[in-house]
């Protein structure tokens, strides 16, 4: 092995968490490093390594899809290592950085990765009053209550099915994700309801990693119920409970070409694009 | 369970995927107007010979089977798996239940075209019965789904003196010039047992009725007016002669 990478040990996480905050929107806390190195399939010996200044794991996203999760200011030995190891675990490679994180997107395409796509985070301030929803008819909203686990993952997967490469969780990876995580918070998960059957949903909570932001992970509408209204209702309701809990700014990411216009829904609500996130994907494999 | 995947009427797996308003088969190349939502339930006495009708052969794609619970589960159910264009088959009419309740939304403003030889206007304290098949359309104007201005009720020739009263005091008739004037869009709920005797395989016959060429008629005229965003066909017997009927009438009313 490289001399100047190993394998990061429990007494290594509160440096993790610094170096993978460096040129991140929001801090990345001990917690969350914690979460990611007992997340289901994850062998931190196999698929992390730590470097002055830098660090790196390999993930798979799912069967046919590897992501190398790059940190800080990674040497071209250690983004070599992360490479070899996603090769081993086969199928195309991802990586990708915030567009502020020049030196490493370089990097990346002196490797050969070629941009793909991007994503952008939007963010609004929740200072002023957000106006009450416009709830359509027949349509009810509310919060998570025990027993919703399952509805929520199941609309979900289908929601997403439609937008670009979807992610095709098993049903504990997510829950490892969203559930058994310090942040999960009931109150702030919410199912918009016809007849009792979910038509569409909203996953939210206070940022790990900046406790003035409201953070809506998931936002959907499954295909039959779009367009009348309940994605619109399901963002300002969110809005207003993050704003009830004394938030400042609420926000989320979004692919930039979602196929369902969510981008313009966050704009006609007045969400404002923040940042860019670029993403790669090895030419050769 | 998820819309956006059916099983194929020709090749039997679930290979239809959701494009569109419609299916397509990527197995047989298939294309298909709508989705199938099939609800093998009757809530009323000796019923069961009316659930079996919700198994005959369509040729439209099969997105659930709904099975068990109560009512209100039933509901539920049918509402989740409704696709973007459902047909919702019965069993009874207590399916139009779910099939409406759940494309409501999706409308800005829905009307209902109840066509039955009955009312469906009870609710448990008028029911002389208790049959919850008595009371499904009464539970759609209750609940919202669609105001009875927007409602009309059509083929209707043995309603109980609650049902009587109720329709004159709300206005409902059979015109669809009244019940299609203001609506976006329309739910018609076909029980086939609106036709005459002498057509159709029916547990609870009506005398006199219209003939398959007038509800065809019928239908035509509705979608002409208006977008029917689903459909319901129920409380009809599993028979050849019934299945060529629900078939008929559904490619009337454009499916």
């Amino acid at each position: 092995m490289t001399p100047s990478l190993r394998v990061p040990t429990d007494a290594d996480v509160e440096d993790v968490a610094r170096i993978m905050s460096e040129g991140w929107p929001e801090a990345v806390d001990a917690g969350q490093v914690r979460q990611a190195w007992a997340s289901p399939g994850f062998d931190r010996e196999r698929d992390a390594r730590i470097a002055p200044g830098a660090y790196v794991h390999v993930e798979a996203l799912d069967r046919d899809r590897v992501w190398i999760n790059l940190r800080g200011r990674p040497s071209t030995a250690l983004v070599d290592w992360a490479e070899g190891r996603a090769r081993e675990r086969g199928g195309r490679i991802l990586c990708g950085s915030w567009a502020a994180n020049e030196s490493v997107l370089e990097e990346l395409r002196r490797r050969g990765f070629r941009q793909i796509r991007h994503s952008f985070r939007m963010s609004i301030s929740l200072e002023d009053e957000v106006p009450v929803p416009v709830v359509p008819a027949g349509v009810r909203l509310r919060t998570f209550e025990d027993g919703d686990e399952r509805s929520f993952y199941d609309a979900q997967l289908e929601a997403f099915a439609d937008t670009w490469e979807p992610i095709d969780h098993p049903y504990d990876e997510w829950a490892h994700w969203l559930l058994d995580t310090p942040s999960f918070d009931p109150e702030l998960w919410f199912l918009a309801e016809v007849g009792g059957a979910v038509a569409g949903f909203a996953i939210c909570r206070v940022h790990p990693g900046n406790s003035d932001l409201g953070w809506i992970q998931i936002l959907g509408v499954r295909r039959p119920w779009r367009g009348k209204g309940i994605g619109r209702a399901l963002l300002l309701n969110a809005f207003r409970a993050l704003r009830a809990r004394g938030l400042r700014r609420a926000g989320l990411g979004v692919d930039a070409e979602n196929p369902t216009g969510a981008t313009s829904l966050y704009e006609s609500v007045g969400m404002r694009v923040v940042d860019r996130f670029e993403l790669y994907e090895t030419e050769h494999t | 369970m998820s819309v956006l995947r059916a099983r194929c009427p020709n090749c039997r797996t679930f290979t239809a995927v959701a494009i569109g308003d419609g299916y397509e088969c990527h197995s047989c190349g298939g294309t298909f107007p709508a989705g199938l939502v099939r609800v093998p339930a009757a809530w009323g006495a000796g019923g069961e010979a009316m659930a079996d009708g919700a198994r005959v052969p369509l040729p439209y794609p099969e997105v659930a089977v709904i099975d068990g619970g109560t009512l209100e589960e039933q509901t539920t159910a049918i509402v989740e798996a409704l696709p973007q264009r459902p047909i919702v088959l019965g069993g009874c009419c207590c399916a139009h239940v779910g099939g409406a309740t759940g494309v409501a939304p999706r409308v800005d403003r829905l009307g209902i075209v109840w066509i039955d030889a009955h009312g469906d206007l009870n609710t448990p304290e008028t029911s002389p019965s208790g049959n919850l098949w008595g009371m499904p359309f009464r539970m759609l104007l209750d609940s919202g789904v669609a105001a009875a201005e927007d409602a009309a009720l059509v083929g209707a020739r043995n309603l109980d003196p609650p049902e009587a009263e109720f329709v004159a005091r709300h206005g409902i008739d059979d015109s669809l010039d009244r019940a299609l004037a203001g609506v976006d869009a329309v739910y018609v709920a076909l029980d086939l047992d609106v036709l005459d005797p002498a057509d159709v395989d029916v547990l609870i016959s009506e005398p006199d009725g219209p003939s398959p060429d007038e509800i065809a008629a019928l239908l035509r005229d509705v979608r002409q007016r208006t977008r029917i965003a689903g459909m319901g066909v129920t409380g009809f017997l599993a028979t050849d002669r019934n299945t060529a009927l629900a078939v008929r009438m559904l490619a009337a009313a454009g499916f």
